[in-house]
């Protein structure tokens, strides 16, 4: 186990190498003169800016070292701490990304839990009533939580549960330690909009797994010995099926975090994943490159999270 | 099932049309695609208006049989901005899974064929492509390289190619292996030869489901970087752009949401079928799931 956790960490390294590096080279896709760009001016403004200061820009942003010096600057000040300021607000990247990360935590966490809640017992029901009415729903839930964008079954539940209804806020946030209620409520819509899909995915794995081990001899083993059968789905179907699905669970958190940009924006979930839309729509690059990284970073490190633990959860991989 | 069982024999795809014949989902699934295609087709002859047309006298109406589903707050149909939405959507998804498809099956091709270091090269980039989660390695290349048909296509695929190498490796990895590709070593034929008129034939089905369900995919993240403002600039029919505009008049005028949103999703939902049709009929272990 310790040998594998070894390798998995060295793997990581690689990969999360060109992930700054895609991260980095971002910026030289921009159009126009990357100067004006990365210093926050618009291609009009190049009139305005004299010789001696458009060469003290190139000069303090770097931009007259080659590329592959340029990058190792930029991950050397990455790891420092540096993260550049950003443009809009004058502040450091780095600040303005850590005083959002809670937000989208939260946000990601409880669509996740939603998943789980909405996952775990309709594949259950499925596998047990396989090819019946319960299986056939939770399969049409399954397609149709695949198949409707995030954004529309957002703005239909804020249309019923806001607009008509009034039960629940349809934009805003509040502090889960100082407003823990006022939190609640802001954050059923959106994370049930962004837990949908996910919990779509995972019926439909959750479901084939139970079935696979349902038809297994241990099973019929159980049923023979006369084990009552909530024992047998959850004790041994479900919690053997769970095992093969924490790798998909896994890849559903970076379809959480992926997918919490249009909830943050949808909801104005005040999260990073907010602010690099803003960072976006300002032109804040320095915002950008911080908030992709950090995205991207939390991924690679919850599925080595997700990739250790199944392998110490499963005793035939942890014993092997 | 005995019909599912020999359509996954050698006896080719016309038994598999037969096959995806007798399965109502993925019929539902073909009817929801074409009807797809067709609208995207004959947009400016299916539209009863011009779908840019503003009329303030008529803004936002609720359906009627002037306007079937109604107007938006410029006056605008609806119907006709949807229908026009189909051919944007068509253009984007087409051009983006042709574009993952061109590039990320020959890199998947490649690596399984060479194996050694250019499969270990090939294979870590796609890891990290796939280290971006989900729709924000798109968002991320949109934002950089501004909107427009060209960085859509290429925002999504980009997205979309490790998944392409990966199952092209896989079906690579498969086949290569096989006694025909011994045999036509053995004859002296070239690399080129084997891999495109020996090896690749064999490799169709999964790719074909792949390209089926990565239409869904394709259309998904479109309308989702549409609807955050990152895809065509207005007045462009786009069902994302429509959506996130009807965001503001929700209360007074939901149909403006409630359709292109519907359009949208039954576009989705049709790939998704059909996508899954096409699995169970090509891979055995889906049978019965």
């Amino acid at each position: 186990m310790l040998n594998y956790a070894a390798s998995r960490l060295l793997q990581v390294i690689p990969v999360m190498v060109i992930v700054t590096l895609i991260v980095f080279l971002l910026m030289s896709l921009v159009p126009g003169d990357p100067v004006l760009v990365l210093a926050g001016f618009g291609p009009e403004d190049r009139q305005g800016i004299s010789q001696e200061q458009y060469d003290a820009l190139v000069n303090r942003l770097g931009l007259d070292q080659p590329i592959h010096v340029r990058y190792f600057q930029w991950l050397g000040n990455i790891f420092r701490g540096d993260w550049g300021i950003s443009l809009t607000s004058q502040r450091p990247v780095l600040t303005e990304l850590l005083s959002r990360y809670p937000a989208t935590i939260y946000l990601a966490a409880s669509a996740m839990l939603v998943t789980l809640f909405m996952a775990i017992p309709l594949s259950i029901l499925a596998a047990r009533f396989q090819n019946k009415i319960p299986d056939y729903s939770a399969m049409s839930f399954a397609v149709l939580g695949l198949s409707i964008p995030n954004f529309w079954l957002g703005l239909i539940l804020i249309l019923v549960f806001s607009l008509h209804l009034g039960w629940l806020p349809s934009i805003g946030y509040a502090d889960p330690f100082d407003q823990p209620l006022e939190f609640l409520r802001h954050i059923i819509l959106p994370a049930v909009v962004l837990g949908a899909a996910s919990a779509a995915q995972l019926t439909r794995y959750l479901r084939s797994g139970m079935l696979e081990q349902l038809g297994e001899d241990y099973i019929r083993m159980a049923y023979a010995k006369g084990l009552p059968e909530l024992l047998i789905m959850f004790k041994y179907a479900f919690r053997n099926s769970l095992i093969a699905a924490i790798t998909v669970i896994g890849l559903e958190i970076g379809q959480l975090l992926g997918g919490s940009t249009i909830v943050e924006v949808l909801f104005g979930w005040p999260g990073v994943a907010k602010m690099l839309l803003d960072g976006i729509y300002s032109r804040d690059f320095p915002l950008i490159q911080g908030a992709v990284l950090v995205l991207a970073a939390t991924y690679v490190l919850v599925n080595l999270l997700v990739d250790l633990l199944y392998r110490w959860i499963d005793p035939r991989v942890r014993f092997s | 099932m005995a019909a599912r069982r020999a359509a996954t024999g050698a006896s080719g795809w016309a038994r598999a049309f037969g096959v995806l014949a007798r399965n109502r989902l993925a019929l539902v699934g073909v009817g929801l695609v074409s009807l797809f295609v067709f609208t995207a087709g004959l947009a400016p002859w299916l539209s009863p208006y011009e779908p840019d047309r503003i009329t303030i006298t008529v803004a936002m109406q609720p359906p009627s049989l002037d306007h079937w589903m109604g107007t938006d707050h410029l006056g605008r149909d609806i119907l006709s901005r949807v229908i026009h939405g189909a051919r944007i959507a068509f253009v984007v998804s087409v051009g983006a899974v042709l574009l993952g498809a061109t590039i990320g099956i020959p890199l998947g091709f490649l690596s399984g064929y060479a194996r050694g270091w250019v499969d270990h090269a090939v294979m870590r980039l796609m890891d990290a492509l796939l280290a971006f989660p989900g729709r924000l390695l798109a968002i991320a290349l949109v934002a950089a390289m501004g909107g427009g048909l060209l960085s859509l296509w290429i925002a999504i695929s980009v997205s979309s190619l490790p998944k392409y190498a990966r199952i092209a490796r896989a079906a690579m990895l498969e086949q290569r292996e096989r006694d025909y590709v011994y045999a036509g070593q053995v004859v002296g034929e070239s690399h080129t030869v084997l891999v495109s008129r020996y090896i690749f034939p064999n490799t169709v089905a999964p790719l074909t489901v792949a390209l089926t369900i990565d239409f869904a995919s394709a259309i998904l993240i479109a309308s989702s970087l549409s609807f955050l403002g990152l895809g065509f600039p207005p007045p462009t029919p786009d069902w994302g752009a429509d959506l996130s505009s009807a965001m503001d008049g929700m209360e007074f005028m939901p149909w403006a949401a409630i359709f292109p949103g519907m359009a949208l999703s039954l576009t989705i939902l049709g790939f998704n079928l059909l996508g899954d049709g096409m699995r169970d009929v090509f891979d055995p272990r889906h049978y019965d799931q």
